[in-house]
C-alpha cells in the first residue's frame, strides 16, 4: 500500500530551517551594493573635481556603515545556510538561544510589559534611523542631528503651522465629524465600577452555572493554558428580552475582577458607510489593550442579531401584530411560544444601505475575532518577514466574548460557526421558583409587607415575567406606595402596578351604550368558552376598558409551568379565539364586527402550526420543510379552513348551551368594566365572588330582564336608533366576605371611601387613580410649603 | 541546451563576484585627494589625502583672535595642513611652518555698494599691490611677488591667483599662494590661501599648485 505523501511540515516540526530562495539570500546585499553605488555616483555628480577612482576610494571610507551592514547581512545569510543543513545548529539557535530568550521574557515579563517594551524598541529603531538620516541631511553626526532636531522643528514651525492650519480647516471638520460618529455605543467599565455579582442574578441558575465555568479562564488562565487549554470562543445567550443576559456577563466580570465592555446594538451603525468597520477595529484595539493590561476582560455584544443577522432585532411593540386595528386584545390569549413565533414573523428587515454597512461591520468583527490569535503589528508582520524572520505570535489576549440575542435564528451562520461562537445557551423565561426568587431578591431591596404566600401567588400570576419586568414591577409598586404617603410596599401596590403594566393607560374615549354592550358580549364569549374548555389556564381578568390599541381583553394565566403543549390545549386556544365570531353571529342575528380580525389571525396562526408543523391535524409532513423542498403539502389551506370551521361550530355549540351565562357576564362587565378571574367564575357559578355577587345571575327574573335588555340593544343596532331599555341594575345583596390574600380588584374596591360595591361607570382603575391623586395633591402642597419654609 | 544555460548562469554569477571583488580591492587603496566643498556656495577644491583638517572650533578661536571678534564668522571657512599629527589652527599665521597650511573662506562683502576692484582682490589676504602695501603696512618685510595672474572665469567670476614672499619678523621668508575671486554680482569673496616657508614651498610646489589650481566656483 502506497503511503500518502506527507504534507508540508509545520515550522515547529522542521528539523532544519526551510531553504531560502536565491533572491531572498542576495536581495539585501544587492540593495546595500546599490546604495553604495548611488553614493559614489552622487559624489561624482556633486563635485566637479572628483574622478571615479577617487569617488570609489573615498566612499569606501565615508560610507563604511554600508560595509558593516553588508557584513552583518553576510553573517546572517551564512547562519541561515548552516541552519538549512545542520540540524543540531538549527536546534541550538531556535530552541536554546531564541527559544530560551522567548521563554525567559515570558516568564519574567507579563504580556502587557512585553507589548510596551516591544513598542519602545520599535520607537528606538525609528529614532535611530531618523537620527542617521537627519545627520546625513544636515551633514552632522547622528547624535548631533538628534540634538538639533528640536531646533530644526522650531525653525520650520511657521511653515508647519501653516500646513497644519490648512489641513485643519479643510479636513478637520470631517475628521471631527467622523470622530464623534465613531465614538459612543461602547461602554467600558473598569473592575472597581462593576458591582454586579453572581448573587445578583436570580431565576437563571441553570445558565448561570455554565457561565460560572468561565471564571476559571479569567481568574487563573495560566493553569488552563499550562495544560493546553485556551479561552473558549464566544458565548451566545439567547432568549426573550429582559431575562438577564447582559446581567450575567456583567456578573462574570464583577466576580473575576476584570474590565467589562458593553457594546450597544447600534454601536456599529452610522450615518456614513464604513464607520461601522472603523468602530469594530477601534473596539478590538481597545479590547486587546484592556485584556493585556488586566490579564483578561469580558465584552458583551447586546442584540447581536443586528450585527450578525438577517433581520433587525424586534422592538417590544412588534410583539402585538394584531393590534394595528381596533379589536380585542387577541394576542393575550396565546401562549408564549406562539407569541414568539408571531414576533419573529413580524420582525422587519433592514434597509439595503443599512444591511450593506452591517455586513461590512460583521466581516470586520469576524476578522478581528479570528485575528486575536494571528500575528499583529506592521513591524512584526512585514518588517520581520522582510528580514527573513518569522513573525512573533501575538500575546494571549484572553478576551471573553459574550453575545446576547432575542432572535437567535436571525444570526448569520458565519457567526454561529464553532470557533467563533462555541457555546449557545438559552436564557428563557424564569420558572415559577425562579420568578419567586427574583421577586424576593428585588423586594429585599425595598421595605415591604408581602408574605411568602403573596410572593408565591405573585410568581404564579406573572407567568412570563423576566428579571427586568419584575424589577420594573417592584419599582412601579414602590412609586405607587410613595405617592400614597407610605414607604412600604403592600399587596395592593403590587397588584395595582401589575394592572398598570398589563393594561396600560385607559383610552380617553367612552363607549356608547350599543358599543359597550357589543364589546361586553364579545369579551364574555371569550371568557365563557375559556371557562368551559380551557383547563390548562385560568382566567386572570376580563375587561372592556378601552386601551390604546384594543377594545377589551380576557387574559389567562397558567396556574403552573408547563414544558410541553398538547393538541387539546391548542384546540382550546382556537376555540377561545373563535368564540368572539361565533358569539357575535349568534347574539346579533348572524351579524359580526371587524373586531374579530385579531382573533381570526391568532386562530389561523395556531391552526396553521398545528396542521403544518406539529402533526396535530390530518397532515404528517412538515410544511416549512416541504416548502423548502418544493413538495409543499397539498391542500394545506383547505385543511386549516376545515379545522377552523369545525372548531367554530364547537364554539357556537358551547355558547348556545350557555347563552344566559354570556349575557350575565356581559352585564357584569358593562357594570364594572373590569373583573378579576375569580369574579368571572363567580358570575358563571352564580355565587359570591370577591367583588361581584354572582348570585343574582341565578335569578330567572333578572336573567329575563337581561335578555330583554339584550334584545332591545340588538333592535337598536338594526334600527340604528337609541337603546330603549336601560342597563338593568343588579339586585341588592349583602357584600361578600373578602378572602385572604385579597385578589387585586377586591382590594381596590375595598379602598373606596364608602366601601360600597361599584355599580356606576367609575372603573376600578380610575378609582385607584383618583384615590392616588387625592392623596397626592395635599402632599405636594405640604412639600412645597416645607421647601418654602 | 540546459547545460549551456547552466554554464552561462554559473559564469555570470562568478563573473559578478570577481568584478565586485576587484572593484572593492581597487577601492581599498587610499584615494589621492580629499575633496572639500562648500555646497551652499558651490565652491570646491581638493587637498592631498595626507593633509588633515584643522579642528573647526580651534580655527574659530584663532580667527576670533586674529580678527578681534567675539563670535565666529557665520561663513564657510576651513583649514588643512600637511601634518602627521592633528594640526593646530595656530599655523594660520605661523612663520615657521615647514609643511603647507591651507585656509579657505567664502564670505559676503559686508558694506553694500562697496566696489570690488582688482586691487581689493590682490590685497584680499595680505597687501600685495603697491598702494595696498603703502596704506596698510604689516610687520612683514622683504615682499617679493613671484607670480600674479588676473583671471576671468566662466559664469562671471573674476579674480587673481598670486604667489609672493614675505618674511615674518625675526624669521625666515614664507611663500604665500593666494587665490581671491568674486562672483558676477560682487557680493562674495572666495579666498584660498596656502603658505609655508619658502623652502617648503619649493619642495612641495607640485602638490601646492595642484591644490591652488583645483579651486573652483560655480554659479549653478
Amino acid at each position: 500500500m502506497r503511503k500518502a505523501p506527507p504534507g508540508r511540515p509545520r515550522e515547529s516540526e522542521r528539523l532544519t530551517r526551510e531553504p531560502l530562495p536565491l533572491w531572498d539570500r542576495v536581495r539585501f546585499l544587492l540593495a546595500l551594493g546599490l546604495a553604495w553605488l548611488i553614493l559614489v555616483w552622487a559624489m561624482v555628480a556633486d563635485n566637479p573635481l572628483v574622478g571615479a577612482g577617487d569617488a570609489f576610494a573615498t566612499q569606501v571610507r565615508m560610507a563604511y556603515w554600508i560595509f558593516i551592514l553588508a557584513g552583518i547581512e553576510l553573517i546572517r545569510q551564512i547562519h541561515f545556510l548552516i541552519s538549512e543543513h545542520w540540524r543540531a545548529y538549527h536546534r541550538f539557535w531556535t530552541g536554546r538561544v531564541f527559544g530560551g530568550f522567548e521563554r525567559l521574557t515570558r516568564r519574567r515579563l507579563s504580556d502587557w510589559t512585553r507589548l510596551r517594551l516591544g513598542r519602545l524598541a520599535c520607537w528606538l529603531v525609528v529614532l535611530v534611523f531618523a537620527a542617521i538620516i537627519t545627520g546625513k541631511i544636515i551633514h552632522a553626526g547622528p547624535l548631533v542631528a538628534l540634538a538639533r532636531v528640536p531646533a530644526i522643528v522650531w525653525h520650520t514651525m511657521p511653515f508647519v503651522l501653516q500646513l497644519v492650519a490648512g489641513f485643519v480647516l479643510l479636513m478637520g471638520q470631517f475628521a471631527a465629524l467622523l470622530w464623534f460618529l465613531y465614538r459612543g455605543g461602547i461602554d467600558v467599565y473598569h473592575p472597581q465600577d462593576v458591582q454586579t455579582r453572581f448573587s445578583d442574578v436570580w431565576g437563571q441558575d441553570h445558565v448561570l452555572d455554565r457561565i460560572k465555568e468561565n471564571t476559571l479562564f479569567l481568574e487563573n488562565p495560566r493553569l488552563v493554558e499550562q495544560h493546553g487549554g485556551y479561552l473558549p470562543g464566544a458565548t451566545l445567550l439567547w432568549g426573550p428580552p429582559g431575562t438577564g443576559k447582559s446581567l450575567m456577563a456583567e456578573a462574570l466580570a464583577g466576580e473575576t475582577g476584570k474590565p467589562y465592555v458593553f457594546v450597544d446594538p447600534g454601536a456599529f451603525g452610522g450615518t456614513f458607510p464604513g464607520i461601522g468597520v472603523l468602530k469594530v477595529k477601534a473596539l478590538f484595539r481597545r479590547l486587546r489593550r484592556l485584556a493585556l493590561r488586566s490579564g483578561g476582560m469580558v465584552v458583551f455584544f447586546d442584540e447581536a442579531a443586528w450585527l450578525g443577522g438577517s433581520a433587525a432585532a424586534a422592538p417590544a411593540q412588534r410583539l402585538t401584530p394584531a393590534a394595528s386595528t381596533a379589536s380585542c386584545h387577541g394576542f393575550s390569549y396565546l401562549s408564549a411560544d406562539i407569541q414568539w413565533r408571531l414576533a419573529n414573523q413580524s420582525a422587519g428587515v433592514p434597509a439595503d444601505g443599512e444591511d450593506r454597512d452591517r455586513r461590512a461591520a460583521l466581516r470586520a468583527l469576524l476578522t478581528e475575532l479570528s485575528g486575536l490569535t494571528k500575528p499583529r503589528g506592521f513591524v512584526n508582520r512585514y518588517v520581520r518577514r522582510m528580514l527573513g524572520m518569522r513573525p512573533k505570535p501575538p500575546p494571549r489576549y484572553r478576551i471573553l466574548v459574550m453575545m446576547g440575542s432575542s432572535m437567535p435564528r436571525a444570526l448569520d451562520e458565519v457567526l454561529l460557526r464553532p470557533g467563533r461562537i462555541d457555546r449557545i445557551y438559552k436564557v428563557g423565561y424564569p420558572s415559577k421558583a425562579g420568578r419567586a426568587r427574583t421577586y424576593q431578591g428585588y423586594l429585599a431591596k425595598v421595605r415591604n409587607d408581602l408574605t411568602e404566600e403573596q410572593i408565591d401567588k405573585l410568581a404564579t400570576i406573572t407567568p412570563y415575567a423576566t428579571g427586568a419586568t419584575i424589577k420594573d414591577l417592584v419599582n412601579d409598586a414602590l412609586i405607587l406606595a410613595i405617592k400614597d404617603g407610605r414607604d412600604r410596599i403592600t399587596w395592593p401596590d403590587i397588584i395595582a402596578a401589575r394592572a398598570r403594566r398589563e393594561l396600560g393607560p385607559p383610552g380617553d374615549v367612552g363607549y356608547g351604550e350599543w358599543d359597550r354592550h357589543a364589546v361586553a358580549v364579545h369579551e364574555a364569549c371569550h371568557a365563557l368558552v375559556a371557562y368551559q374548555t380551557r383547563q390548562h389556564m385560568e382566567i386572570d381578568l376580563a375587561t372592556i376598558e378601552k386601551g390604546a390599541s384594543y377594545l377589551g381583553m380576557v387574559a389567562s394565566i397558567p396556574p403552573e409551568d408547563h414544558v410541553t403543549r398538547w393538541r387539546t390545549e391548542y384546540e382550546t386556544d382556537i376555540l377561545v379565539s373563535l368564540a368572539s365570531l361565533a358569539g357575535e353571529r349568534m347574539f346579533f342575528g348572524g351579524d359580526s364586527s371587524s373586531g374579530v380580525s385579531g382573533d381570526l389571525e391568532q386562530a389561523t396562526t395556531v391552526a396553521s402550526f398545528m396542521e403544518g408543523n406539529w402533526a396535530m391535524g390530518g397532515t404528517l409532513s412538515s410544511s416549512p420543510r416541504a416548502s423548502q423542498l418544493d413538495v409543499g403539502p397539498a391542500r394545506l389551506a383547505d385543511r386549516i379552513e376545515d379545522n377552523l370551521s369545525a372548531l367554530l361550530q364547537r364554539s357556537t355549540d358551547i355558547l348556545s348551551e350557555h347563552r344566559s351565562d354570556v349575557l350575565a357576564l356581559a352585564h357584569a362587565l358593562e357594570s364594572h368594566k373590569t373583573l378579576s378571574g375569580e369574579d368571572v367564575t363567580a358570575v358563571f357559578e352564580h355565587r359570591a365572588g370577591p367583588l361581584i355577587d354572582g348570585r343574582p345571575y341565578g335569578d330567572p327574573d333578572f336573567m329575563a330582564a337581561l335578555d330583554a335588555y339584550h334584545e332591545a340593544a340588538v333592535r337598536a343596532h338594526h334600527d340604528h336608533g337609541p337603546a330603549s331599555v336601560p342597563l338593568p341594575a343588579s339586585p341588592a345583596s349583602a357584600p361578600p366576605a373578602l378572602p385572604a390574600p385579597p385578589p387585586p380588584y377586591a382590594q381596590v374596591a375595598a379602598a373606596r371611601p364608602n366601601g360600597s360595591l361599584p355599580g356606576d361607570e367609575i372603573t376600578h382603575l380610575t378609582t385607584l387613580l383618583q384615590r392616588l391623586l387625592t392623596h397626592l395633591k395635599p402632599r405636594d402642597d405640604e412639600e412645597d410649603d416645607r421647601e418654602r419654609s | 541546451m540546459a547545460w549551456k544555460a547552466h554554464s552561462i548562469v554559473w559564469a555570470l554569477r562568478w563573473g559578478c563576484v570577481l568584478l565586485l571583488g576587484a572593484g572593492l580591492t581597487a577601492s581599498c587603496a587610499a584615494p589621492r585627494y580629499r575633496y572639500v566643498s562648500d555646497f551652499g556656495d558651490k565652491t570646491y577644491f581638493k587637498v592631498p589625502y595626507g593633509w588633515k583638517q584643522v579642528d573647526q572650533d580651534d580655527l574659530c578661536g584663532q580667527l576670533k583672535l586674529v580678527l578681534s571678534m567675539k563670535t565666529c564668522l557665520p561663513t564657510f571657512n576651513v583649514a588643512y595642513q600637511d601634518s602627521g599629527k592633528k594640526p593646530a589652527a595656530q599655523g594660520f599665521l605661523d612663520g615657521t611652518l615647514t609643511r603647507p597650511f591651507l585656509f579657505a573662506e567664502v564670505y559676503p562683502i559686508s558694506a553694500a555698494g562697496t566696489a570690488v576692484t582688482w586691487q581689493s582682490l590682490e590685497d584680499a589676504f595680505l597687501p600685495v599691490s603697491p598702494a595696498g602695501r603703502a596704506s596698510a603696512p604689516v610687520p612683514f618685510t622683504n615682499f617679493a611677488l613671484l607670480s600674479q595672474v588676473m583671471e576671468t572665469g566662466p559664469d562671471g567670476f573674476l579674480g587673481v591667483r598670486e604667489t609672493f614672499d614675505y618674511t615674518f619678523p625675526g624669521g625666515m621668508p614664507n611663500t604665500f599662494n593666494v587665490d581671491a575671486f568674486t562672483n558676477s554680482t560682487a557680493s562674495q569673496i572666495y579666498l584660498l590661501v596656502v603658505h609655508c616657508l619658502a623652502t617648503c614651498y619649493r619642495q612641495d610646489k607640485t602638490a601646492i599648485d595642484a591644490v591652488m589650481s583645483s579651486f573652483t566656483m560655480r554659479r549653478y
